[in-house]
């Protein structure tokens, strides 16, 4: 086959999932119990183990995709993640001050530990037996979406995050490749991201108000619990259940919503965009 | 021995279905252009994992996938070749197993929370200088006085006069905790004390008032004491962020739900932790009383007393229950 690329119509190729809960948890059981017996060490070969059951049970097109990372380099990592935090942790015992340095000589390096990041996954993917691959150009994209808009946050009173969250999936899909094609985005637009953003903000909204009415028709606030008594009272369980509704609502709803709309929009190819690096 | 396989060249994404002979160590791909064969041990076959296809990579690059799980397995048997990954392959596999990783993960875990985690944070709290105690600060006073208290309404000759009896308590106790006996009006909380990591105890008006002998007072002092000097603020951070550390280590791997599956049992061990740590600062009551002639049933009396005049809505108790710890004054 020639390199010229041809014209074909836009196809859609829905992604199936063969995988099944039951078989997926004597997976994880097996994996934990090898994590605990070895210590922590076995956690490089689960990790493989699970990202190949996800991979092996997702296909397009009626074929699977493969995870190719070597536990040996996973344990590698981990262990220099490991090693640098318990430096870290010993250095600041001794000199606390040392701690904003390192700090932020690790937020100056996040974006390149994110591409880094990025590219081995994409690296270690394939589909096809074509290899998915990853925009080693990208650092500078990255300190834009990682770096500076995060700065943004606090003077926009957190309005620029559907925006940053946009960025974040864009700065992800438009520098993987499979093969030699790139990912597109063009299809996304930003005004999803509001939309989900603030349908979340709305419900978790909903949520306070419902438990506030509950606690004024209550009337805790004058009896709250004598610690020499009683444990927690219906008092002290809003922030549990502040936190559980964040948990189990809408964090993973605006995740789940999001993720949806970026791969969604997500198509393989570059329709009009300029020519790419490699 | 023949199986049908879909092979990707690497070059483009087509997908060609072929036939792979096995014929003893010789593997053979039948294709329209005609037969390669390529020597068993030179193919790379992935492990075995569930019902997933099986991924047999030939020396010149080309790809295969197979779904055909035990027709691969046994052909590798035949051609004498080590099966890749049996062992895990087998624990995932054979029911038995898994329900005895089951049992051993959930005893390992349970033991390492109720008992491996409070001897650890014990151990370590104890061994870190008292200093580090008192570096955890009285900010919380601040905040309290600010939320909850108003200035204590006492005189001053009764302040004096418990602060004489508390240095009684604390002439024992190792002289680098900064003990101080602070007064506050409790307001919403009632009769009340508290121990703040440094030393400083806090006791409420209401609570001065209900005392009706010194010594009810004595043992509530050494109650507080016993918190402090058994470092239960350290401990419990430890225990709380190695509690985190071990449920995050279990469930790691499963990400949008390790949130969640971490913040509750954080929140469930929390109580049972602090419950360990009443008994704990009981238990200095106790020997205090008894150590210094005076009867424990003063701290049983004033526990019952109140708990008439409280108001207790907790289902979640972090407190051992009240009968359970007025037994334990209440004999001898």
């Amino acid at each position: 086959m020639s390199d010229q690329p041809e014209i074909v119509p836009i196809q859609r190729m829905p992604f199936e999932f063969t995988g099944s809960g039951f078989e997926y948890f004597r997976i994880w059981i097996v994996n934990v119990l090898l994590t605990i017996i070895t210590v922590g060490i076995y956690s490089a070969w689960a990790k493989v183990r699970t990202k190949r059951y996800f991979y092996r049970n997702t296909k397009v097109a009626g074929s699977e995709f493969e995870y190719h990372a070597k536990p040996i380099q996973i344990l590698k990592g981990r262990l220099l993640i490991f090693g640098g935090y318990a430096i870290f942790v010993v250095a600041v015992q001794f000199q606390p001050a040392i701690s904003a340095t390192i700090a932020i000589i690790f937020c100056l390096i996040m974006p390149w530990l994110i591409v880094r990041a990025h590219a081995f996954t994409a690296r270690n993917s394939s589909w096809r037996n074509i290899r998915f691959g990853f925009n080693d150009h990208s650092v500078k994209d990255a300190i834009g979406v990682f770096l500076i808009i995060p700065i943004a946050i606090p003077f926009t009173l957190g309005m620029i995050i559907p925006y940053l969250s946009y960025r974040g999936w864009r700065f992800s899909v438009i520098n993987s490749r499979v093969g030699r094609q790139p990912f597109s985005f063009q299809s996304v637009r930003v005004g999803s991201y509001y939309r989900v953003f603030f349908t979340m903000v709305l419900l978790f909204v909903m949520f306070i108000s419902g438990l506030s009415g509950l606690i004024a028709v209550l009337d805790i606030h004058s009896k709250v619990p004598n610690p020499y008594t009683a444990g927690p009272s219906l008092f002290s369980m809003i922030p549990l259940l502040l936190i559980l509704t964040l948990y189990l609502v809408v964090l993973p709803g605006d995740r789940v919503m999001t993720r949806n709309i970026s791969l969604n929009g997500a198509a393989l190819g570059k329709p009009f965009g300029p020519e790419s690096d490699r | 021995m023949e199986i049908s396989v879909d092979c990707y060249d690497g070059k483009t994404s087509k997908k060609q279905r072929l036939l792979l002979k096995f014929e003893g160590k010789i593997v053979v791909l039948v294709s329209d252009q005609g037969e390669q064969s390529y020597p068993i041990q030179e193919l790379v076959i992935s492990r075995r994992l569930g019902g997933a296809s099986r991924r047999i990579e030939m020396p010149n690059g080309l790809v295969c996938e197979a779904s055909d799980n035990d027709a691969i397995d046994r052909l590798l048997r035949l051609s004498g070749i080590q099966v890749p990954g049996r062992l895990i392959d087998k624990l995932e596999s054979k029911l038995r197993y898994v329900i005895i990783a089951v049992v051993i993960t959930s005893t390992i875990v349970w033991g390492v929370i109720s008992y491996g985690v409070p001897v650890l944070a014990k151990h370590v709290a104890f061994m870190i200088p008292v200093t580090a105690n008192t570096a955890l600060g009285d900010s919380v006073l601040v905040v309290l006085d600010k939320t909850i208290f108003s200035e204590s309404q006492l005189g001053d000759t009764e302040k004096k006069d418990l602060r004489v009896l508390f240095s009684k308590l604390i002439e024992t106790v190792s002289p680098e905790y900064q003990f101080s006996l602070e007064f506050r009006h409790g307001r919403n909380i009632g009769p009340n004390a508290f121990a703040l990591p440094t030393g400083t105890i806090i006791v409420t008006d209401e609570m001065v008032q209900m005392i009706d002998d010194r010594h009810e007072l004595e043992s509530i002092l050494a109650h507080e004491i016993g918190h402090v000097v058994y470092r239960h603020s350290l401990r419990k951070l430890i225990q709380s962020s190695t509690v985190a550390l071990v449920i995050m280590a279990v469930t790691g791997d499963i990400s949008t739900v390790s949130v969640l599956a971490g913040s509750l049992p954080t929140i469930l061990t929390e109580t049972y932790y602090s419950r360990e740590f009443e008994r704990e600062a009981d238990e200095y009551s106790y020997e205090y009383l008894t150590k210094n002639g005076i009867s424990p049933t003063h701290f049983a009396n004033i526990l019952g007393r109140i708990a008439d005049s409280g108001t207790e809505i907790g289902f979640l108790s972090t407190h051992p229950s009240i009968d359970q710890r007025v037994l334990m004054f209440s004999e001898q």
